[in-house]
Formats: structure tokens, sequence, C-alpha cells
């Protein structure tokens, strides 16, 4: 039941059709892992928080760089030195006070992060490297958990929602694994701001989609997107039949 | 004669090759890349009997990690 406050504050959720009420529940139900709260876990974390999703955890070892707001806009100049997460958490409450923020100032992997995976409800990856991001990938697998991850780098994005609990579906070991790691990061490579924000905000998009039920999820699909051209494309990802993570 | 897209760009082959061929053609050493052919990506395991047909638009992607 919500209280009148809330009626007031997601009431523009609350007029679409497809939310309604219990959309709108479902979101402040919702419990939420962010892991990586950069370029694209600041539009993630503050449109979940805006959205009135619940819970949300955050993840990340590093501290507010000023190099980093040039795009990581949950972030500010006067956080600059304090860990992300204290820096994020204090930007998300006061965006929304209503809704609990915890965080992890630390990297997640082993059981920690199988700990923190299979008490959410959705997992965002918004982390910059290969290997955490195949780590977080199985333990969404293994937990059947809906994974929802991005990345971005100079005018590109590519975006993809994986949900293990759909039989046969792939995850994002079937597209990339190990042997792919070219360790591109934003810090070698340069990202334009807006693009990295157009990837995250399409992740948050999909995540409150997810989270609401208002649709069903549109797994193994590649969004990729040009941010030159301002063009989107799908490419579609087939569960690998010798996948060790989704098929072992 | 065959007509395909790679990675946006036109080209002629004179004759069917695999995709194993084909990458190996356009880009080659260390495979760090994902495969796919008219919009839908082909596993590894498959690039060997996978022909290339006149028509195709084929991709390389590379892991993006960046956030």
């Amino acid at each position: 039941m919500l209280s009148d406050d809330q009626l007031l504050r997601y009431s523009r959720h609350i007029l679409l059709p497809q939310m309604d009420v219990g959309g709108q529940e479902k979101l402040l139900g919702s419990r939420v892992l962010i892991v990586g709260l950069g370029g694209l876990g600041s539009p993630v974390a503050m449109y979940l928080a805006a959205a009135g999703v619940g819970h949300l955890v955050l993840v990340d070892h590093d501290c507010v760089d000023e190099s980093n707001l040039q795009r990581q806009i949950v972030h500010r100049q006067s956080t600059v030195g304090q860990s992300k997460v204290d820096s994020a958490q204090a930007s998300l409450l006061a965006l929304n006070p209503t809704i609990t923020v915890d965080v992890l100032n630390q990297k997640l992997s082993g059981t920690e992060l199988a700990r923190e995976v299979v008490a959410s409800d959705l997992v965002l990856d918004c982390t910059d490297n290969l290997q955490t991001r195949l780590s977080i990938n199985a333990e969404c697998v293994a937990q059947k958990t809906p994974l929802v991850s991005a990345a971005a780098i100079g005018m590109e994005g590519q975006m993809y929602v994986f949900d293990s609990r759909v039989e046969g579906a792939p995850c994002y070991r079937c597209l990339y694994d190990e042997s792919m790691d070219l360790s591109l990061n934003c810090a070698e490579s340069g990202v334009l701001g807006p693009v990295v924000g157009v990837m995250g905000s399409h992740q948050a998009l999909e995540a409150v989609k997810i989270l609401s039920g208002i649709t069903p999820p549109k797994t193994g699909v590649l969004h990729l997107f040009d941010g030159m051209a301002g063009q989107w494309r799908y490419l579609t990802i087939p569960q690998l039949p010798s996948c060790p993570v989704c098929r072992g | 004669m065959i007509r395909i897209v790679f990675n946006g760009v036109e080209h002629q082959l004179s004759e069917t090759i695999t995709l194993s061929t084909l990458t190996e053609k356009f880009a080659p050493k260390e495979q760090k890349f994902a495969v796919a052919v008219n919009e839908q990506f082909v596993p590894k395991s498959l690039y060997e009997e996978t022909s290339v047909q006149d028509g195709d638009t084929i991709e390389l992607l590379t892991p993006m990690v960046g956030g």
C-alpha cells in the first residue's frame, strides 16, 4: 500500500497504464546490486534511486578523481578523493531519502559476490574490466539472477540483458571469453560523456522494466550504439552449445 | 563472385570460403573477437563449417569493457 507521499512522488510512473500502482510497488520492494559507480553506474544508480527501487547496494573500490567528473555524474567536485560508494550514496540519498542505499567499498569476488547476487533481484554490471564481468555473469547464471550489463568506449556502447531464469537463454560468456581481453578502458582510450550516459540510462530502463514486470526481458540481444552516427543496431546472441557457464 | 559486407565495407571474394578462413584473412593472429553473420553471433566452434554466402553481412566485435 503506497503512502500519500509515495503516490505523489511516483505519480508520473503510476500514470503509465503498464506500470500502475502494482509496478511501482514491485520497484519499491526490489533489491538491486550495482557493481561499479563510474560512467555507467552513475546514471544507473540515479535513475533507479529516483524510480524508487527500494534497496540499492553499491559496490566499488575506487575513489573519485577529478578526471571522472566529465562523465560520472553521480559524483561532485566536493567529493573528489572520497570513496566512490560514499560519494554516490550521498548523491542518491539527496535525490531520494526514502530508499535504502548500502555500500561496499571493495572489490567483490568469490563468496562475497555470491552472497550479494543471491540477495538481489537483479544485478547491473557497470564495471570496467572483462575478468570482473565474467565473474559477475557466472554468479548471475548460478543464482538465476537477471543481469543487465553494458560497456562504452570512445563513441560506442554495447548493452545486453541476460536472464538465466529463461530456458535456453545465453549468457555473457556465450559471447565473450577470457581470451578476448584487450583491456581497453576509458582511462586509455577516452569516452564521450553522454555516450556512457546513454548506455547507463539504457541499462536503467531495462532494469526498471524487468523489476516492475511491465514486460518480459528481451534476453540475449546485443544492443550496439554508435554515438557518432546516432544509430542503434541489434545482434542476436545464441546460447553457445559448449558454454562452460550456462551449459556447464 | 561473392559479395559480402565485412565490418561495414563491401568486399568481393572469388570463391566460397569458410568463416574460419575469412577471419584469418581479415583479422590474423590472436582472434580476440566475436563474429556475427547477418546480425547473429556464430560460436567459434562453427567457424570451420560455416560458409560465407553471397550477400552476407559479417561483423567482428571485440569485447567492450569500459564503464
